[in-house]
């Protein structure tokens, strides 16, 4: 074989490899939900799908690419996963029962056909297995990232500065709660999805917001999480077009919008009155725009929906000072209606100060001080030290921007509080 | 990435089975190790003779020898494999159904799955 032959059948593997990878990474997920429904278990979904991309990191390059390869590889899944279970119900009572039931089940090629055609539904109710109720909040976010986002373990314990051993039991224990609940084979049925939505909605607005507001670190914003939460909110208003899922997407693209907006080169924090609005990112707001109003037309207003419409009064004003403070205040006694939280609350009173004087704003403050509500809260006291420094109480935003201080847990925003306590001195 | 898998026991436990009992429950693992190498992602799998092991220092310029493990543990490694996973969840899903850490609950079995940070391997000259 000349040199030029061995190169060529060289570049042709890589082809082949690269090939496998880039399906890897359109077709797993898919691949991944679809073999979770037809074999009944996350665990052994994910060992079929390994196994089977395997097999045709070994035979595609002798084979050729199949024509349909996301059916090549859950039919090939499914093989390999009752081959695993034949081995394993020699060992195993429970691994018997389940091998009886998958191998049991006939799987001609018109059956593959139907089973591929149920995709997007595996994939929502992948989204909802992983969002189970009975899941803890951080369990629930680490098996949407991992399963739904595939996310590996190491970079979601990067992403949330917590060990990869804290993440990796989460998920162990959060499979074996499925397992035992037998959540991947009683699937919520499609009229039970709408109730459970809250839960899958809270994940992924969790994700975005740790990604948009990191809690703790160095750096303000981690745009791997915001992208991921963005990805999840476009899946889900293409599988299940409900109308606070069309408010959160809406809500997160215009929040993103100003991602280039909002910090300096040295990862200072810019305030929405200090921002350059010709660095916001129009395409996300034309998106988010249009957004908020399908999710209005439907009717139903919720949660992120208003929140959706805060955003965009932000979005549409030309200048900070053109902001309608107004209709923000009518949108904030909206969702105080829909989630009478103290932050819900807050958020009301300082457009509220905005809207009238700071003086306004401070007397709604100090009424959720003197409650104790938010008492940690480093934001509650920053913006009761913001509306004071406004109305003039030198001392009294001095001893709140101290407090907020005391309580931040991100760089770039106690940086923000020194500075004010600075301009204060 | 890859990882190690250290196969530990308990090595009091394991003097007091009988030669019949200790070979019983070791025999389950060869088929669990044929099976991890067949399935491409491991590429070593070892098991230990624990009597003859010496630990080496050097301590004030000299080479000294000390009977025995580094750490001095009732649970010792017997066993060790490589695994190529893609993720550490990925790595325990695979170690969870090796013998030495589903099976052996009275003698201790454990197995302690280490990301490795880099590894090179001999590829012939």
């Amino acid at each position: 074989m000349s040199t030029a032959e061995q190169r060529s059948r060289a570049g042709e593997t890589d082809d082949v490899s690269r090939l496998v990878e880039s399906t890897y990474r359109t077709e797993s997920r898919r691949v991944l939900a679809t073999l979770v429904r037809l074999l009944g278990d996350l665990e052994l979904a994910e060992e079929a799908l390994q196994e089977a991309v395997r097999v045709a990191l070994e035979r595609w390059p002798a084979d050729g690419v199949p024509s349909n390869p996301r059916s090549w590889l859950v039919s090939t899944g499914r093989f390999k996963a009752i081959d695993v279970l034949r081995r394993r119900s020699r060992v195993d009572h429970w691994d018997n029962e389940r091998f009886e039931a998958i191998a049991g089940a006939s799987a001609d090629d018109a059956e593959m056909e139907r089973a591929l055609e149920h995709i997007p539904d595996d994939q929502l109710r992948l989204v909802f297995i992983c969002c189970h109720p009975d899941l803890s909040q951080d369990a629930q976010v680490a098996l949407t990232l991992r399963e739904v986002c595939d996310l590996t373990t190491e970079e979601i314990a990067r992403a949330y500065h917590v060990r990869a051993s804290t993440v990796a039991q989460r998920i162990v224990r959060a499979k074996a709660l499925l397992r035992r609940k037998n959540a991947p084979v009683e699937l919520p049925a499609a009229a039970e999805l709408p109730a459970r939505l809250d839960a899958v909605l809270r994940t992924v607005y969790l994700v975005f917001n740790e990604g948009y507001m990191a809690s703790a670190g160095a750096a303000i914003t981690r745009t791997d999480l915001t992208g991921e939460a963005i990805r999840l909110g476009r899946l889900l208003v293409a599988l299940l077009p409900d109308p606070e899922a069309y408010g959160l997407l809406a809500l997160m693209l215009l929040q993103d919008s100003r991602r280039e907006a909002r910090i300096t080169a040295e990862g200072d924090i810019i305030l929405l009155e200090d921002q350059d609005r010709s660095l916001w990112n129009r395409e996300q707001i034309v998106e988010g725009l249009a957004l908020v109003e399908r999710a209005v037309a439907t009717g139903t207003v919720g949660g992120y929906t208003v929140q959706a419409a805060i955003a965009a009064e932000h979005a549409v004003a030309a200048e900070y000072s053109a902001t309608r403070w107004a209709r923000i205040v009518s949108l904030y006694d909206l969702l105080l209606r829909i989630e009478p939280t103290p932050v819900v609350e807050l958020n009301r009173a300082v457009a509220v100060g905005m809207r009238d004087s700071a003086d306004d704003g401070l007397r709604l403050v100090n009424e959720i001080l003197s409650r104790g509500d938010l008492a940690e809260f480093h934001l509650l006291h920053a913006a009761h030290a913001d509306l004071c420094r406004r109305a003039g109480r030198r001392e009294e935003a001095r001893v709140s921007y101290a407090r907020a201080l005391e309580l931040v847990g991100q760089e770039p925003e106690r940086r923000l509080l020194r500075r004010r306590l600075r301009e204060l001195a | 990435m890859r990882y190690l898998c250290l196969g530990y026991h308990d090595v009091d436990a394991s003097k007091r089975l009988s030669s019949e009992e200790f070979t019983a429950i070791v025999s389950h693992c060869p088929e669990y190790d044929k099976e991890l190498l067949a399935s491409g992602r491991v590429r070593i799998v070892a098991s230990l003779v624990e009597d003859e092991v010496v630990t080496v220092r050097t301590r004030g310029g000299e080479v000294t020898l000390t009977d025995g493990p580094c750490v001095e543990s009732k649970e010792q490694v017997g066993s060790f494999f490589v695994l190529e996973a893609s993720d550490l969840n990925d790595a325990v899903r695979i170690a969870s159904r090796h013998p030495a850490a589903r099976l052996g609950e009275d003698l201790g079995w454990a197995v302690e799955v280490r990301p490795i940070g880099s590894m090179e391997e001999y590829g012939g000259v």
